[in-house]
């Protein structure tokens, strides 16, 4: 699991700069536009794509540290194989919708290189950005299936990664929520 | 099969699997594809799952979530919620309820630079909550003040409410960020009013606390000075015309790394907490939009919102009867729901019953116009605010309670009440007055 985690750890950072440069980008495409009446050609197909990479780079690591909206209607089972089963559940869920993604993701690759689709101003093929979001897909699923094999083997999972030892600032729910 | 039936179903699956702790995005992902399954076919459900994701992913306007995340998350690492509040604190401190009253102007401040109420609510606390407890507050005035201020965050632009609304309702995210701007403004007083109620008629509640002399005014506004840049340029540059709302918040990230950098704050650790909690609210936020995109053309199959609206009208009841029973049930239903599950979840069933009722013409809006759909945005969020204060799954009252940990939940509950009733005069005014809402957005963007 310190494996994966890592590497959730390590794909997020990169999704991070990955912002960090879109940011850049959009900011000095507005500074040109103003002052020199030179946007950046093609700015905003970098953006878009460049999301593309953002996300899925980050949603492992977003399920492993439980940063997705759950709602506590009802009061936990307080029973330890009841709770199991469900969080079992809920990854078989989660590997299901995944599993269908990565797939059809890996196959709309294909259709985006058949059919030439690109963007519209420095023509970034599609496929290149439906295989990333098909190999994330792939390897957040990776990620529900080794935590379905800890739940089977009565370990617990901690989604307490990465943030644990950060700044107390940090671990707050910044923006989460709402 | 019968689509209503089907629809109905989906629903209770979908309440089902909530209350199993699935994610509220894989919720509406499973049961959105297992319903066009059933309604439509086995390719729709798959091309619909891949086609919306993509489509989200790749959505222009929709990076102004990250990037206004970034901003708040760097504004809040680096302490300008810090100063914010010490800048409200040494004008109006030194009256009776003054560090009350700062607490307010500091949420509704850093309200500019976040999109986020949960975060408003968490920076603001952890400054205000002890210093109101150094000078003898009440422990009640504090709470309140502090998770009601907080709820500012999603009303005043930029707000991650309006940008959800705007993406499932096609509106523009511009004018729902213009529209917030006045009714923020009148929250913010009436929270003020509040305070000031309360102390008036228990003054030991707020006591004064020590007064700046002009020099240390002066100071504490000086250092408060980058904020109101970072809000002037980005913010104002969207009202000027002078960006669209993602190059705004392009500019306000950067702005705020630059002030960071200039307070020497910038280090890896500091950078790699930011990108961090930036990456897990963007996904989680895009994932529950997703989750809405692959729910949407399943409830729309299932035609539940049109015979919804047809049953409902064949009752006839009066438009202002309908509007409260529909503003009530957002209401109780955001006591238990989180608001962002709230509004993916009910909008789209809602709205085109509030469309084709009476109560657009009633209000003087053609049903079909963008001054509706915006009217109602701002409406929604000022309920999604009352939610996050609301027992028992309100998020700021959790916020408050992690900073005030010996304050009983029983305590902060009670100071809440008045400015949870003071929301509710201002929902009544918002719809008795929805010039309130568009005034900004007309004038400005026409």
């Amino acid at each position: 699991m310190r494996f994966i985690d890592t590497l959730c750890v390590g794909l997020a950072v990169i999704s991070g700069l990955v912002l960090i440069g879109l940011i850049g980008l959009t900011f000095f495409d507005v500074i040109l536009r103003y002052i020199f009446s030179a946007p950046i050609f093609g700015a905003r197909d970098v953006l878009e794509m460049g999301m593309v990479v953002v996300l899925s780079l980050g949603f492992p690591f977003t399920w492993r540290i439980g940063g997705h909206i759950v709602v506590d209607l009802l009061p936990d089972y307080g029973i330890r194989a009841l709770t199991t089963m469900r969080d079992l559940i809920v990854r078989l869920i989660g590997i299901g919708i995944f599993g269908l993604l990565s797939w059809r993701a890996w196959l709309r690759a294909d259709d985006a290189e058949l059919f030439n689709e690109k963007t519209n101003m420095i023509e970034l093929p599609f496929q290149t950005f439906f295989w990333i979001l098909a190999a994330a897909a792939l390897f957040q699923m990776i990620v529900l299936v080794v935590e379905c094999l800890r739940l089977a083997t009565g370990k617990p999972i901690d989604h307490n990664i990465a943030l644990s030892d950060m700044p107390e600032d940090a671990t707050s729910p910044n923006g989460r929520g709402h | 099969m019968d689509p209503i039936l089907v629809g109905i179903a989906g629903l209770i699956l979908i309440l089902v699997l909530m209350s199993q702790r699935v994610p509220v995005a894989i919720a509406m992902m499973i049961v959105g594809f297992v319903g066009l399954i059933i309604l439509n076919s086995w390719p729709a459900a798959l091309a619909t799952l891949v086609t919306e994701t993509w489509s989200t992913a790749i959505f222009y306007e929709l990076t102004v979530i990250p990037f206004f995340v970034l901003m708040g998350n760097v504004a809040s690492m680096c302490g300008m919620s810090r100063d914010l509040y010490n800048a409200a604190n040494a004008w109006v401190g030194w009256m009776r309820g003054g560090l009350a009253h700062g607490t307010v102007l500091g949420c509704t401040g850093f309200a500019a630079l976040s999109g986020s109420s949960v975060a408003s609510a968490l920076t603001i606390g952890r400054v205000a909550l002890p210093e109101m407890a150094r000078f003898g507050y009440d422990r009640k005035l504090a709470a309140g003040a502090v998770a009601a201020g907080g709820t500012l965050g999603i009303l005043i632009p930029p707000s991650t409410g309006f940008v959800i609304y705007a993406i499932l309702t096609e509106e523009s995210i511009g004018r729902l960020f213009l529209a917030g701007v006045l009714p923020g403004i009148m929250l913010a007083s009436m929270f003020l009013l509040t305070i000031f109620i309360q102390v008036m008629f228990k003054p030991s509640i707020g006591p004064a606390a020590r007064r700046y002399d002009w020099r240390e005014k002066r100071e504490a506004l000086g250092r408060g000075l980058s904020i109101i840049f970072i809000i002037v340029v980005s913010i104002g540059g969207i009202y000027g015309g002078v960006f669209t709302p993602v190059e705004a918040a392009a500019v306000g990230a950067v702005l705020a790394l630059f002030f960071a950098a200039h307070r020497r704050m910038i280090s890896s650790k500091m950078i790699g907490t930011v990108l961090l909690n930036t990456i897990s609210t963007t996904v989680m936020i895009y994932f529950i939009i997703i989750g809405a995109a692959i729910f949407s053309p399943f409830l729309a199959l299932t035609q539940i919102p049109e015979n919804l609206a047809s049953a409902l009208n064949a009752l006839e009841l009066g438009p202002i009867t309908l509007l409260v029973i529909v503003l009530f049930a957002f209401i109780v239903l955001g006591t238990f729901l989180d608001g962002f599950a709230m509004m993916v979840l009910i909008l789209p069933i809602v709205l085109p019953i509030i469309e084709q009722s009476q109560v657009p013409a009633y209000l003087d809006l053609r049903p079909d116009s963008s001054d509706f759909k915006v009217w109602f945005g701002v409406i929604m969020v000022v309920i999604l605010e009352m939610a996050l204060i609301s027992p028992p799954v309100g998020m700021n009252v959790f916020v408050v309670k992690g900073v005030a940990r010996d304050v009983p939940m029983r305590e902060i509950y009670i100071g809440i009440l008045p400015f949870w009733l003071a929301m509710m005069v201002c929902l009544a005014v918002l719809v008795a007055f929805p010039q309130i809402s568009l005034i900004l957005p007309n004038t400005m963007l026409g």
